[in-house]
């Protein structure tokens, strides 16, 4: 009886001392993701055009650095990286208006893409609809053919081309390369 | 881009910091730790000189995977921040200098001879 009961209790205890440290790893995970989601944050008080420059480029592996000077440190990295991030959530909105015409917006990051991709919908829809109707013989057959042919080449180019801007549009951050 | 900003004193340390030597590069985590400003205070000043053309900023040229971390940003005085802030740094002291008629009392020697 005393050997099960110390069998049960030397059972326990491992389990218990296990618990203990998934629930230290998970606070400790927790605790590091505070300084990244008040960047984060920071980073939607700017407009959209300048967050790769801002949070992206500087920001971040900015906040990267200070995390790992103080790897070793726990608790000194996550004040020092609360406080950067911190700081950057109370001036983001300054920091984007004086920067908004030196910085500006990067290659393929517009204010208005959704609108361009609706447009360039627009025109492939009228593409696809020429080509149908022209399939009907309205132009004649050889004018049929030409314009079946470039509104299926058009239709094409819309195609491939609004497939990248949604995959711009709406892409996942990036797993970051240096990790 | 130029323009004329107004010296606070948090302005005046990140120019000083920018001083000691214009040609080395400054990133914002290091002039924090320099100036004991925190980063909502000097982002915007810096964000106002690289407005204004006194200073310029870029990526290191270092490749992420081989480095093993990201590419930081630094910050680098113009010709026309290097002249302008020295300027500005100068009159400033000239204006907070203690008058020569200062009280002995108040000297750093408190009046001892």
């Amino acid at each position: 009886m005393k050997v099960a009961l110390a069998v049960i209790l030397t059972a326990v205890a491992v389990l218990l001392a296990a618990l203990l440290d998934l629930l230290k790893d998970e606070v400790r995970g927790q605790l590091e993701r505070i300084p990244y989601g008040l960047l984060r944050l920071a980073s939607r008080r700017v407009p959209p055009e300048l967050r790769e420059a801002l949070h992206d480029r500087e920001w971040l592996p900015e906040l990267h650095h200070i995390l790992a000077e103080s790897e070793r440190l726990p608790i000194t990295c996550l004040i020092r990286g609360t406080r950067y991030a911190l700081g950057l959530v109370r001036a983001a909105r300054f920091v984007a208006r004086e920067l908004a015409p030196v910085r500006g917006p990067l290659p393929g990051e517009t204010a208005h893409g959704g609108v361009r991709t609706c447009a360039k919908l627009a025109v492939g829809a009228l593409a696809a609809a020429v080509s149908f109707v022209a399939g009907f013989g309205v132009f004649g057959a050889f004018g049929g053919a030409v314009v079946s042919l470039t509104g299926g080449l058009v239709v094409v180019v819309v195609v491939f081309d609004v497939t990248h801007d949604l995959r711009e549009l709406g892409r996942e951050r990036e797993p970051t390369p240096w990790a | 881009m130029h323009g004329e900003p107004r010296i606070t004193t948090a302005l005046a340390k990140v120019l000083r910091a920018f001083l000691d030597d214009p040609s080395v590069p400054r990133y914002g985590f290091d002039l924090m730790r320099g100036t004991r400003l925190p980063s909502g205070t000097l982002y915007p000043i810096l964000a106002r000189l690289e407005r204004m053309g006194w200073v310029v900023s870029q990526n290191e040229d270092v490749d992420p995977v081989v480095e093993g971390r990201p590419a930081r940003r630094f910050y680098r005085l113009t010709e026309h921040g290097l002249r302008q802030g020295a300027h500005e740094l100068m009159a400033l002291s000239d204006a907070l200098r203690p008058p020569a008629t200062v009280p002995a009392a108040l000297s750093p020697q408190g009046g001892r001879a």
